[in-house]
């Protein structure tokens, strides 16, 4: 089988993030965001994996390369000279992706969830029509499109209400789909979305069901969400493999990752929710709550830090204390004593005085 | 020859701009740098003239005496034959008033010598200094006299100000101006909160400027001269003949209108002035009781025999309190810490008074505030003022409420008693008195 991972462009909403690393490869739960579904889709029985991409930086190639060895699969780029919307990738990816006749995998690449592959395309094979869309159950419907199903035939899609102002439903697309290669036909080389322009003409022929998603599922695209996500892949984790979380004393509430390389002071107060990337340093005193902190940074003795992503290299000084979604770029210095609320800073900055505010620290 | 000491110490009416630090009892007995700032005051006194000072008479007007009279027990614990007595004024009789009221009481000789001085003054008080001074000129009058331009620069100086400084014209404008020829002690001219009338003076090099420090020694003569000041203010009343205003004044005098005005055409009294150029500051606004906190820190010997793990950037002052606790914190500068504290591991505290009573958890970080008695914190929280050297520097104009009330932004207060939560933070915010703090605040005036 075969699958399509969206990347897109410059992840410019994970920013300062991924101005040092391209956001597949940004750690989540301390593995690279797209390790995640390529994981996922090699479990599936997937061999062949194109990358829909805009530009393809040359650390992603080198990675990559290494998983198609790790997992026994192919990787291919596929660079879009112009930006093609959701759907022109897959027609650039033709080639590949019409290989053969079993269908393919298309996923956005921001989304993190217990990836169904296996189900998806069970489910796709055993109700014979052209796509499957993966749908998720939302709180607040009116902020997305809405699936409305056909009232005879279960799971086939009758029709898509965009941000509905009465109750329609409360399933949304999920972002993850299964397209047999004829799907591809539908589409035209030119920026489309698949949304939008494909997916009507499918529910148009009656040949589009959709798949509930169990569990949880996220858009990690921004950091907000990145966090939430973050929560909710460490939950989903201590309940499917509480073996690979922290249970060490220092832990507090649970929902803690900790990599082995790690050093974290004993009298340190970590949780909940929180990831340790490799050799992060947690000093004498300090409280982490509902933060990812990744390779390499540190946070010294006596520090607080909640919301907070803490980038490569950074370092939270003494007595600091960051919150409201504070993300620090690559080599960040917060001083000693500083108190930093909800700033994006970008790569080797240091902070030496309070930061109020939301604010972008250039 | 006999010494009296007046020290005037105000009432309920007085030190507002000191709230919500003077809800919980006068101004004068907030604790700073572990004792109220009257008792600095007393130490200087017997330090200096012990042997000199026949009593000290606490002047004020609180409708309760008994805080005063408990602190007179206190004071006379320490110095058993020291006589010192609380006097207490019927009405506010403004800052001469209770000194002519009180006249018999204080002049019991007719040698007798008065050393006067404001109970919020903050300085050396070089008491001994002055008292020569004014002998060997032969005073009758002596004004302590302070350098504007030094007093802006130590003061700002304390508060490591880097920055701007407020220019003395400005610094004049808030206080008594004294002209002096610059050969003599003589003043040739006094003016209350001068706006223009004494450039004059300034141009001219024969002559300096100074402002009135809220320390004087008087002689019998000032008796006489409120005395014409009285019948004089009387005179001028009956003509504007308002029953209401003579109701409520006619008993207020004050030293700076009613006599340091008239006093340089005086030709029979001697009046002169003392200058200092050492710092000088008034206790007025909470933020300027951590500015007197860091003075006499400074100028105090520091106890500082904790143990080997807690670190001590001086001055700091522990008084009776255990820190046996409180491995790898972190204490000072300009830390003052009462009785009776406890203080957990990996604490920061900078720049702060700890009354007594209070406790503090683990990991705690404490800036640019004022802790009072028993408050309690617990772990992981911040409580931090972002007061900074610039707005040190312009709280030296006494007068600019919209000033104060930026300055109360500046800087945390917790109240008596109040009690924060784990992991609360608290930036420049005033608490009042037993509040329990769960929440965040920022920028919060807790009632």
């Amino acid at each position: 089988m075969k699958g399509l991972i969206l990347v897109g462009g410059y992840g410019t909403r994970l920013r300062p993030l991924t101005l040092t690393l391209p956001k597949p490869l940004v750690e989540f739960g301390n593995r690279p965001m797209i390790l995640h579904q390529i994981e996922a889709l090699a479990a599936a029985g997937v061999t062949d994996i194109v990358l829909a991409v805009n530009y393809r930086p040359e650390v992603m190639v080198s990675t990559l390369k290494k998983y198609e060895e790790e997992y026994g699969v192919s990787i291919t780029f596929s660079v879009e000279e112009e930006p093609l919307g959701t759907a022109g990738p897959l027609k650039l990816a033709e080639k590949i992706l019409k290989k053969d006749d079993s269908p393919f995998f298309v996923l956005n690449s921001d989304v993190i969830c217990d990836y169904p592959f296996q189900e998806l395309a069970d489910f796709h094979k055993a109700h014979g029509a052209a796509g499957t869309i993966v749908a998720t159950k939302v709180d607040e419907p009116s902020k997305y499109g809405v699936i409305v199903h056909d009232r005879d035939t279960a799971n086939l899609i009758d029709r898509f209400v965009e941000k509905p102002v009465e109750f329609v439903g409360n399933r949304i697309n999920a972002g993850l789909y299964i397209l047999n290669p004829s799907v591809i036909d539908l589409i035209d080389m030119k920026p489309t979305s698949i949304e939008k322009e494909t997916f009507p003409l499918l529910v148009e022929q009656k040949q589009l069901y959709s798949f509930d998603l169990e569990g949880y599922w996220m858009d990690v695209g921004q950091p907000k969400d990145f966090l939430s996500g973050t929560c909710l892949y460490l939950t989903s984790l201590s309940k499917k493999s509480p073996e690979k979380l922290c249970n060490e004393k220092f832990v507090h509430g649970g929902n803690v990752l900790i990599d082995p390389t790690a050093k974290i002071h004993p009298s340190a107060l970590i949780g909940p929710n929180v990831t340790i990337g490799p050799n992060v340093v947690v000093g004498e005193g300090a409280r982490i709550q509902r933060s990812v902190l990744l390779a390499n940074s540190e946070v010294k003795d006596h520090a607080w830090v909640k919301s907070t992503i803490v980038g490569w290299n950074s370092r939270i000084g003494k007595w600091a204390r960051t919150e409201g979604v504070t993300v620090l770029g690559d080599d960040v210095e917060v001083k000693n004593e500083i108190y930093v609320n909800g700033a994006k800073v970008l790569p080797h900055k240091s902070i030496s005085a309070n930061v109020e505010h939301e604010a972008i620290i250039m | 020859m006999a010494l009296k000491v007046l020290i005037l110490v105000g009432g309920e009416t007085t030190g507002t701009r000191f709230r919500p630090l003077s809800m919980e009892g006068p101004k004068l007995l907030f604790p700073i740098c572990g004792k109220p700032l009257i008792t600095h005051i007393i130490d200087s006194l017997v330090e200096q003239l012990s042997d000199e000072i026949s009593e000290i008479l606490l002047i004020g007007f609180f409708k309760d005496s008994s805080v005063f009279q408990n602190y007179i027990k206190q004071v006379n614990s320490v110095y058993p034959k020291l006589k010192i007595k609380y006097l207490t004024e019927p009405k506010p009789l403004g800052t001469a008033g209770g000194l002519y009221h009180f006249r018999e009481e204080i002049f019991t000789s007719q040698d007798c010598k008065l050393l006067m001085i404001h109970g919020d003054v903050i300085c050396d008080y070089p008491f001994k200094k002055m008292l020569e001074s004014y002998d060997k000129e032969k005073s009758n009058i002596t004004l302590f006299g302070l350098d504007p331009v030094t007093f802006t620069k130590k003061s700002s100086a304390l508060s490591n100000a880097s920055g701007e400084v407020p220019d003395d014209e400005f610094i004049l404008q808030n206080y008594g101006a004294i002209v002096a020829k610059r050969s003599t002690s003589d003043i040739i001219h006094y003016v209350e909160k001068p706006s223009s009338t004494i450039s004059m003076f300034r141009q001219d090099t024969k002559y300096r400027i100074l402002l009135n420090g809220g320390i004087y020694i008087f002689d019998r003569s000032i008796v006489d001269l409120l005395q014409e000041a009285k019948i004089k203010k009387e005179t001028s009343n009956q003509l504007v003949d308002d029953v209401d205003l003579e109701d409520s004044k006619s008993n207020v005098l004050s030293l700076e209108l009613d006599v340091f005005k008239t006093l340089p055409q005086v030709p029979e009294t001697k009046f002169t002035v003392y200058q200092s150029d050492d710092f000088w500051y008034q206790l007025k606004s909470p933020v300027s009781a951590l500015l007197a906190n860091n003075f006499f820190l400074a100028k105090g010997a520091c106890n500082t025999s904790v143990s080997t793990t807690v670190e001590i950037l001086k001055p700091v002052q522990i008084l009776d309190s255990d820190l046996s606790q409180a491995g790898s914190s972190k204490i000072g500068p300009n830390v003052s810490i009462g009785k009776n504290v406890t203080i957990g591991s990996g604490v920061r505290l900078a720049n702060c008074i700890i009354a007594d009573d209070v406790s503090i958890g683990d990991n705690t970080i404490i800036k640019n505030a004022i802790v009072s008695s028993g408050a309690k914190i617990g772990k992981w929280c911040r409580i931090e003022g972002t007061i900074t050297s610039q707005t040190l520097a312009e709280n030296a104009n006494p007068n600019a409420s919209e000033g104060y009330l930026k300055l109360l932004n500046n800087i945390v207060i917790l109240c008596q008693g109040t009690v924060v939560k784990s992991q609360v933070f608290v930036y420049n915010s005033v608490v009042l008195p037993h509040k329990e703090l769960k929440n965040d605040i920022k920028y919060e005036i807790i009632m």
